[in-house]
């Protein structure tokens, strides 16, 4: 409640005249000598107990009276939404913050979370509000502000539910600050369930504080006496002897405070088990876990790996996918060679690219002619080497090749001449080379050569190579080198110390060409000498076949965007397909079918498991797992973290209630009140005046008169 | 200067004399007399035969007079008969008896009720005198205080007078001891007036009363009490100290006020009652009642009653 005219109440004081009235009268009583007293004593007790009654209640009337004029001249209104202030008393917001974390899972912890919510919202009086938020890294609100007990009991019994997310306090606190904002007038109090984490104070939290007036209350059900093993930092490695044999890696953790003997630890490939290791651990160690992972078809298998600890199951398996690669076909054309001549211009390239059995490529050598003369280009990568002479048919074929999504890199030997190779892109691609250049021609020696100087380094074929100790470009000396012209629509990626273009990008329909202004072999350049011309070529056609490093899991609470990962593995599997015509299905690790929002196209993942994202002919398998720091159930000091985040300014409820702005119709409406009270001081008035002339009257009655 | 007023409710041309003016005049006597002359001779008759001894006139003789009364000697010089007459004279006594305890120093409004005790046994007295009568005085508190047994002659009113103005307000109230004490000593029948503001239990009073009636005596009561004692209109609260006993007792006289009136009402009310029942005569005269007034009121009701 508010006032207009708040300086009014200095008038309360006339209060005190009737009270001081009526104790001057009784201070100062006189002695008065009188006759006999007997009379007196013989006035029944009764009477002057009601009398003095009837006085006081006179005298309520008389401060009532002057209460109520006082109050009517201060004008009070009803500024703020009314709320339970008519009942007497201070109303109360019940916020309720209900940890739904991973952590919340470890032993009847859930339980007694929802009981407690449920005994709060029991507890809340006529007039209270009770708001029902469930949090972990992410924050829901069940039910705003609300009097319907009954629905947020509703919502306790079967809305609120587990999550696999971690746990993180600072977002829940400050939207449940921004609710309790909405409760107006009356005191706000903020109920935090949950187990107090050390890891759910998150960094950017520290130094954050609820607003003065927020009352923060704490129930604790976290506990020092835990014992929760937990898996992490799944690795896919080849083994150390080689022979393209893989092995699963990961690390085996025990955050409790008590050692664990016989710890079984199972591997699960494609949901059947395929094998299993037996460890002691001692409490707080980290001991590592491998599995040799046996001859897996081509294609992505999902593996998991499971601890037994039934105290906290939820972070007992760790899922992970291993992709058995088909390698990608690399066709690499050039002149065909004679035994006389010594190696071929794919020497190298063969070399660096079927480097071992973990290199995704396989690079085959084919002749401009056989190209020609095949129907169609098999796989879509492919490496114009060196190739001398020129042919509509393969100039047609190699720009419907790139149009449709193939990947052309072109290296540019001694045996391209210009004139060839304009006639073969130059029409279709945004490159043009010159006839004659200072490169072109000149003899090999070791003082007339140029360096690669100028790289793109944000770009994806040299960001691997950006970082110190990486890899470099600078000693490698290409002697022999095409000049080459760049026109709108091409990108130089790399420049030789003279300024001329030696790596140029060009995007054409679908598909990517890359020019390379020297020779793939060692005839014009020592780069295939250098460490970094293996990872470079194979950067290059990571490039042109679009190719993006597949995570091998993803944590709770990540988002993804399931049609680009189709499109992705539409593309890594060559397929060619339009994946925004078809519909897409989202799985949950549980199976069920995940109704994604409309208009989006990015999905969050919520649980721990195996997601699956399916297209017809396609299916991408997203394995999702627990965050880690999660699984560390050290319990906090709940006094200390709660101290941290209330206000340390005192105020009072109504310094920081919100207050709602009103029409001034509406103002006046709500000031109204006065009237009433003016009509009621009135009334206790002329009560008064009527008791007290029927008292004095009374007094009057029955008084003897004299006669003889 | 004596002040007259006139109440609205009496008949013209009636005077009454302010009783608090009386109190200006220092002679009891003279008191009396002012009082008392207002009124014409004795309303009462003796109910006895006795012998007048001063001779008042003489009146022709009529028809019927008794023969013993015509004076021979007036006969003898004029030849008719002349009757002499003489002032006429009871010999009935009156017994004036004033309560003097502490109670009747009590006034509230410039006359005590002692002080108007006082005048109105003078007023009586003076009145009875003059009627021939024989006049007795007796003061008490809770003892017989003064006893002046009745005599005819003209200095005993002197005595009487004397007695009634040197009464001062004494003890505690006891009345039935002193009357019965006094009705023990009182050997003739005759008139006796009590005044007093009976503040005791009322059954003692009307026991004491009683005992003076049995003897055939004529028994008339003044309860003379004060306005203050008849209305408690006291304006504030206040520390009442019993003039008798000095007990003390709070009283805001507004919340008692009315129970208080009701019970004072109710005992004038059991006096009457109670005397009616013993043909004794009642008043309840209050101080600020003009003193011949209420003589007045008084003789005019016995002349009635005989």
């Amino acid at each position: 409640m508010n006032f207009v005219n708040p300086l009014f109440f200095i008038g309360a004081a006339a209060i005190a005249i009737p009270v001081l009235l009526h104790l001057i009268k009784r201070e100062r009583a006189k002695k008065i000598e009188f006759s006999t007293l007997m009379y007196l004593r013989k006035v029944s007790r009764k009477t002057i107990r009601y009398q003095k009654l009837r006085h006081l209640l006179l005298l309520l009337l008389r401060i009532l009276a002057f209460a109520l004029v006082v109050l009517a001249f201060t004008r009070p209104f009803l500024g703020v939404r009314q709320s339970g202030a008519s009942l007497g008393r201070v109303t109360r917001a019940h916020i309720i913050l209900l940890d739904n974390s991973m952590s919340m899972g470890y032993g009847d912890r859930w339980d007694a979370a929802k009981k407690s919510a449920a005994a709060i919202v029991r507890g809340a009086q006529q007039g209270d509000k009770v708001a029902l938020i469930e949090f972990s890294d992410r924050t829901f609100v069940r039910t705003s502000l609300t009097s319907n007990f009954a629905e947020v009991l509703s919502q306790l019994q079967d809305g609120v539910e587990l999550s696999d997310r971690a746990t993180r306090y600072g977002q829940a606190l400050k939207i449940a600050e921004k609710i309790s904002l909405e409760a107006g007038t009356g005191k706000r109090v903020i109920h935090l369930i949950s187990d107090f984490q050390k890891n759910g104070e998150a960094g950017e939290d520290q130094n954050f504080r609820l607003g003065a007036g927020v009352e923060l209350e704490r129930i604790d059900l976290g506990s020092d006496d835990f014992s929760n093993l937990a898996l992490s930092n799944v690795q896919v490695v080849e083994a150390s002897n080689g022979g393209g044999v893989l092995k699963i890696k990961c690390s085996l953790l025990n955050f409790g405070i008590k050692d664990r003997d016989n710890v079984k630890v199972a591997l699960l490939i494609d949901s059947r088990n395929a094998g299993e290791q037996r460890f002691r651990i001692l409490k707080g160690e980290s001991i590592p876990v491998e599995f040799g992972l046996p001859g897996l078809t081509p294609g992505a298998h999902p593996v998991s790996l499971e601890v037994e600890d039934t105290n906290l199951t939820r972070d007992n398996r760790l899922a992970a996918s291993v992709e058995a690669l088909s390698r990608t076909a690399v066709t690499a054309v050039e002149n065909a060679v004679s035994p006389a001549e010594g190696r071929s211009a794919s020497y190298f390239l063969s070399s660096a690219l079927n480097i071992s059995a973990l290199s995704p490529y396989q690079l085959t050598a084919v002749t401009p002619q056989k190209l020609e003369a095949a129907g169609r280009i098999s796989g879509n990568l492919l490496i114009w080497n060196n190739v001398s002479g020129s042919s509509s048919i393969l100039q047609k074929k190699l720009e419907d090749f790139v149009i449709n999504g193939g990947g052309l890199a072109i290296a540019l030997g001694s045996s391209t001449q210009a004139a060839d190779f304009n006639r073969m892109f130059a029409s279709w691609l945004p490159v043009k080379m010159e006839e004659s250049g200072p490169g072109r021609g000149g003899r090999r020696s070791t003082d007339n050569y140029v360096l690669m100087t100028n790289i793109s380094a944000a770009h994806p074929i040299f960001r691997p190579f950006s970082d110190p100790h990486s890899g470099t470009f600078v000693n490698a000396r290409f002697y022999t080198y095409a000049r080459l012209t760049v026109a709108t629509g091409a990108e130089v990626l790399a420049r030789f110390d003279n300024g001329t273009p030696a790596l140029v990008a060009a995007e054409r329909g679908k598909g990517r060409a890359l020019v390379f202004a020297s020779s793939a072999d060692d005839s014009g350049n020592d780069l295939p000498l250098k460490a970094v011309y293996a990872p470079f070529w194979q950067q290059i056609l990571r490039y042109l076949s679009h190719y993006r490093e597949e995570r091998r899991w993803v944590e709770v609470g990540e988002t993804i965007a399931p049609r680009k990962l189709l499109e992705e593995a539409a593309l890594r599997q060559g397929k060619t397909v339009t994946i925004s015509d078809q519909a897409v299905a989202l799985l949950d690790p549980a199976g069920d079918r995940v109704q994604m929002n409309p208009g989006s196209d990015v999905f969050t993942l919520d649980k721990a498991g195996f997601y699956q994202v399916r297209m017809s002919g396609l299916n991408v398998m997203i394995p999702v797992n627990p965050t880690p720091r999660e699984s560390n159930l050290s319990h906090g000091d709940s006094e200390e973290m709660v101290s941290g985040w209330v206000s340390r300014e005192p105020a009072s409820v109504s310094q920081t209630a919100e207050k709602v702005r009103l029409e001034p119709a509406e103002q006046e409406r709500m000031q109204q009140f006065w009237r009433f009270l003016l009509l009621a001081a009135l009334l206790f008035l002329l009560t008064e005046a009527f008791l007290s002339a029927q008292m004095s009257q009374g007094s009057d009655e029955g008084m003897p008169k004299p006669g003889i | 200067m004596i002040m007259i007023h006139v109440h609205p409710g009496m008949p013209q041309p009636t005077r009454f004399i302010d009783p608090v003016v009386l109190t200006k005049i220092s002679s009891l006597e003279l008191v009396a007399r002012i009082v008392v002359e207002g009124f014409i001779s004795g309303l009462h008759r003796s109910p006895h035969l006795g012998f007048s001894v001063n001779f008042a006139e003489y009146r022709p003789y009529h028809q019927g007079d008794d023969i013993r009364k015509i004076d021979w000697k007036v006969f003898a010089r004029l030849d008719r008969f002349f009757i002499k007459e003489y002032e006429g004279e009871t010999n009935t006594n009156i017994q004036l008896i004033l309560d003097c305890s502490h109670s009747m120093a009590y006034g509230s409004r410039g006359i005590s009720k002692l002080q108007y005790g006082q005048f109105l046994a003078a007023s009586l007295g003076y009145f009875g005198f003059k009627q021939r009568d024989g006049v007795g005085f007796v003061s008490f508190d809770e003892n017989v205080v003064e006893f002046v047994p009745p005599r005819g002659s003209i200095g005993h009113l002197n005595t009487v007078l004397h007695s009634i103005e040197r009464t001062q307000a004494g003890q505690k109230t006891n009345i039935l001891k002193p009357l019965v004490d006094v009705a023990e000593r009182l050997r003739r029948r005759g008139i006796i007036i009590v005044i007093s503001d009976l503040l005791d239990e009322p059954q003692r009073v009307m026991d004491g009363v009683r005992r003076l009636a049995c003897k055939g005596n004529d028994v008339t009561v003044f309860q003379v009490l004060d306005p203050a004692e008849l209305d408690f209109d006291f304006p504030e609260s206040a520390q009442f100290i019993d003039m008798e006993t000095r007990a003390e007792m709070h009283i805001i006289p507004e919340y008692v006020r009315r129970e208080y009136c009701r019970i004072i009402k109710d005992q004038v009310a059991y006096y009457e009652r109670e005397c009616q029942k013993d043909r004794i005569d009642f008043a309840m005269v209050n101080t600020m009642q003009p003193l011949d007034h209420a003589l007045f009121t008084y003789l005019l009701r016995r002349e009635q009653a005989y």
